[in-house]
């Protein structure tokens, strides 16, 4: 099987990760920030390893900013649901997957707040005045995803975060699928809340994600527990990441997510990111030379999204499948986007790119689809 | 002869204690962290970080990191 689904979770991980996430069970087995006892502490002090590696990858101001999460959804929601209140009006792209779409959509739907949705364009500086004229004055928090898990469109959020600090406007950025891709630095710039997947860009294990927040103090937890920490006070603790943290960590994953991000510094993220478009590259230009296929625009991500004409995309991925190629049809959590491109009956098959890949099976699954695409 | 003074810096989490502790042996403090041994009623169970050297310098450095005391404990290991 050649993995092309790199989108939805990268596959393989690097072997370090799957070692580190051994050694949690056999080196650090205990539970970290609970106990006084050696290996307890050594746990903490793995947990912590990876939290200041997490803050110096994104540019946070310290490993007390790093939340963990089960996955970026989680994070996500720690957000929308922590910090919008009764009357509160937040900005989010035609892009969006539902990650950000549902809570922000679920709020709505119980009167606690509106949204609007801003129509995105290749031109940086049309997507950037959509976002301002959605702007309101109740407006409280522009939310948008940097890099579209569907055609791989990146959004200008360096401008965008300029558009919201001069509007007064909180901004969070869904960075499912550029954290471990694209530069990510939140301290320059000006991001409030940052939430990612552990397991994709980041090549950590499933289960794992990020929230970074300068801003952590404006949200109300999600769970209330136990923190290891100021133990006889009934209130949840003010202080992060203890406050968005309760209950044990998944150390396992965490540890494995360390791993991966010490393999993207050890091969250089840049450099990672440069094989991927290469790849990316000859996926499309094959593609294009096939008259049956019809190719979404595509963005600056390693992500081709595609359809076979007359086909629904689902058919398509399964005759893929059985030629040997993982990748994904269908609407890929992302409705917003598919109507806007015009693929909301049909979906698309989706083709993304990982560390992994070479251009070699990119030829071979060109190939793949030009044979599916003699299929009456 | 060296200064063996010795405090229990008391913080909030776990994750203080440990960017405490780093944060003093970048500077040539010897430190460790310690579960509290007498934790009061009202704060409950946590964590300090042991510092064995001048306490003054070592709190202006944990003000300047932004890590929040709860108190110090004086007293040996």
């Amino acid at each position: 099987m050649i993995y092309f689904d790199n989108a939805a979770t990268t596959f393989p991980k690097p072997p370090q990760v799957g070692q580190a996430v051994a050694e949690a069970f056999t080196l650090y087995g205990a539970n970290p920030g609970r106990s006084g006892h050696d290996l307890s502490l050594r746990t903490a002090g793995q947990v912590y390893g990876v939290r200041e590696a997490a803050a110096e990858f994104f540019g946070a101001a310290g490993p007390e900013q790093v939340v963990f999460t089960q996955n970026c959804t989680h994070a996500l929601n720690l957000v929308i649901h922590g910090l919008l209140r009764q009357g509160d009006h937040v900005v989010i792209s035609d892009l969006e997957h539902n990650s950000v779409l549902r809570p922000v959509h679920t709020l709505a739907q119980q009167g606690v707040i509106t949204y609007s949705v801003a129509r995105t364009s290749r031109e940086d500086g049309e997507t950037v005045e959509a976002f301002r004229r959605c702007l309101a004055p109740n407006t409280r928090l522009i939310l948008c995803t940097h890099g579209s898990n569907l055609v791989g469109w990146r959004l200008p959020i360096g401008a965008l975060a300029e558009l919201a600090a001069g509007a007064g406007v909180l901004f969070g950025v869904d960075a499912a699928q550029t954290a471990g891709v694209e530069p990510l630095d939140m301290e320059a710039m000006g991001i409030d809340f940052l939430c990612t997947a552990g397991h994709k860009g980041l090549y950590g294990p499933a289960g794992t994600g990020l929230l970074v927040t300068r801003r952590g103090g404006l949200l109300r937890p999600l769970l209330q527990g136990g923190t290891g920490s100021l133990s006889a006070d009934y209130n949840q603790p003010e202080l992060l990441p203890d406050r968005l943290e309760a209950g044990t960590v998944n150390t396992p994953g965490i540890l494995g997510l360390g791993a991966g991000l010490r393999f993207l510094k050890e091969q250089g993220m840049e450099a990672v990111a440069r094989r991927e478009r290469a790849v990316a590259d000859v996926l499309y230009a094959g593609l294009a030379r096939i008259p049956r296929v019809r190719l979404l625009p595509r963005g600056a991500l390693p992500v081709v999204s595609f359809n076979l004409e007359g086909l629904h995309s689902e058919e398509t991925a399964r005759l893929l499948n059985r030629a040997g190629f993982a990748l994904r049809g269908g609407l890929h959590c992302a409705p917003l986007a598919h109507q806007k491109f015009g693929t909301l009956e049909t979906g698309a098959v989706r083709a993304s790119v990982g560390a992994f890949n070479t251009p070699e099976e990119a030829r071979l699954l060109v190939q793949a689809v030009e044979k599916a695409a003699q299929t009456p | 002869m060296p200064n063996r003074e010795t405090h229990l810096v008391v913080v909030r989490s776990i994750t203080y204690a440990m960017k405490g502790q780093k944060l003093l042996e970048r500077y040539g403090y010897t430190a460790y962290i310690e579960r509290l041994a007498r934790p009061n009623s009202r704060q409950g169970c946590g964590y300090g970080v042991r510092v064995i050297g001048p306490l003054e310098g070592a709190l202006r450095l944990f003000a300047s990191a932004g890590i929040p005391v709860a108190e110090v404990q004086e007293g040996e290991r």
